[in-house]
């Protein structure tokens, strides 16, 4: 009964030390997502990514520690007939300009739009399989802030309807 | 290489010290599976979890466990209406645990304590997420003797992954197995 008690012992100090050491390296991963207002420009569509607002992002914003992910979510309108290219860029925040610069990084390359159905979206899921330049749009993405420009291979018959960017996060406290 | 003679050296130590020491039976093999949560993690969801262990009593109470385990986070929750559309992570392990409590082998029930080391690969096809790091572990569990060498074993840990950069991915794994000692 003695040992009994002493093994119970040692093993719940352990518990507990582990359990407390846990306890002050509270971090997480956490999701955040933001509308996008795009500004259009004939073929081309601008947006001042700004997620700092976010509550999730206030919440986190002074311990993040890593970017796990990137994506967007976006909504079309091909009234053109035939499939439209789309092609994304981002670059630094505060970049001039309503179309992508030299120092812009391409980061979704050629995604065809088809004209039937003639509104079609692209789930989150389907833009990481798109998204390339990677690196940088982690980066980016750490700041909470960057510009966003698409270029369409037509204009007038086609649209973006709508766009979210959703950033997964991991802090620590 | 390096790190597989590394492994194969701490094994053959281990073997090498409850021969020394420990009572009869020293040696076991187990499997296990159950349900791994990740905690605090907005991008996975509760999923599966199995493994491999052997055993090997240094002393009466205490027991080294050298594992491998394989964890399939489930998909996550919509987040603010999107439909995230995406696996889960999968969480791959070579581990080193110590149990301390009654050994394995033995009729009756038998609580223990665990605390481990391993290599930990937290992977996602789908975000190209990809990290190798060691991590911790930390937990209790018992066993239940039903026949001189058979063990059914329960036990839930808390594991901790530090990522590369910071933070961390955590999980609680609760499994069931059997072990047979030898």
């Amino acid at each position: 009964m003695k040992h009994l008690k002493t093994r119970f012992g040692l093993a719940g100090l352990l518990l507990i030390a582990l359990v407390t050491g846990g306890c002050l390296i509270v971090s997480g991963t956490f999701i955040v997502v933001a509308d996008f207002d795009f500004s259009t420009f004939d073929q081309d569509y601008h947006y001042s990514v700004d997620v700092t607002q976010e509550s999730d992002w206030q919440d986190h914003k002074d311990n993040i520690d890593f970017v796990d992910a990137v994506g967007f979510q976006m909504d079309f309108t091909n009234n053109s007939g035939s499939a439209v290219t789309f092609d994304v860029w981002i670059d630094t925040a505060g970049a001039p300009g309503s179309t992508p610069g030299a120092g812009a990084t391409k980061i979704i390359d050629g995604l065809s739009i088809p004209a039937t159905p003639v509104q079609s979206h692209m789930s989150y899921a389907q833009s990481l399989s798109y998204i390339t330049g990677l690196d940088r749009l982690k980066a980016l993405a750490k700041e909470g802030k960057f510009e966003y420009y698409g270029h369409a291979s037509v204009e007038g018959t086609f649209n973006v309807d709508s766009g979210k960017v959703i950033i997964t996060v991991s802090g620590s406290k | 290489m390096k790190k597989a003679v590394l492994v194969l050296v701490c094994l053959a130590v281990l073997v090498s010290a409850a021969q020394a020491v420990s009572p009869e039976p020293r040696f076991g093999v187990g499997a296990f599976a159950g349900l791994n949560i990740p905690v605090i993690q907005k991008d996975q969801k509760s999923g599966t979890e199995f493994g491999f262990r052997a055993r090997i009593a240094l002393l009466p109470f205490l027991v080294a466990e050298p594992n491998f385990t394989m964890v399939k986070w489930g998909k996550p929750d919509a987040v603010d209406g999107v439909v995230l559309g995406i696996d889960g992570s999968k969480v791959t392990s070579f581990g080193l645990d110590a149990t301390l409590g009654f050994a394995p082998g033995t009729k009756g029930f038998k609580p223990f304590g665990i605390i481990g080391i391993g290599s930990y690969k937290v992977k996602n096809d789908d975000t190209k997420y990809d990290q190798s790091n060691i991590g911790f572990c930390g937990g209790i569990g018992f066993g239940i003797g039903v026949a001189p060498k058979i063990d059914i074993d329960v036990r839930g840990k808390a594991v901790v992954i530090p990522q590369t950069d910071g933070g961390s991915k955590k999980g609680l794994s609760l499994t069931a197995g059997l072990g047979y000692s030898f």
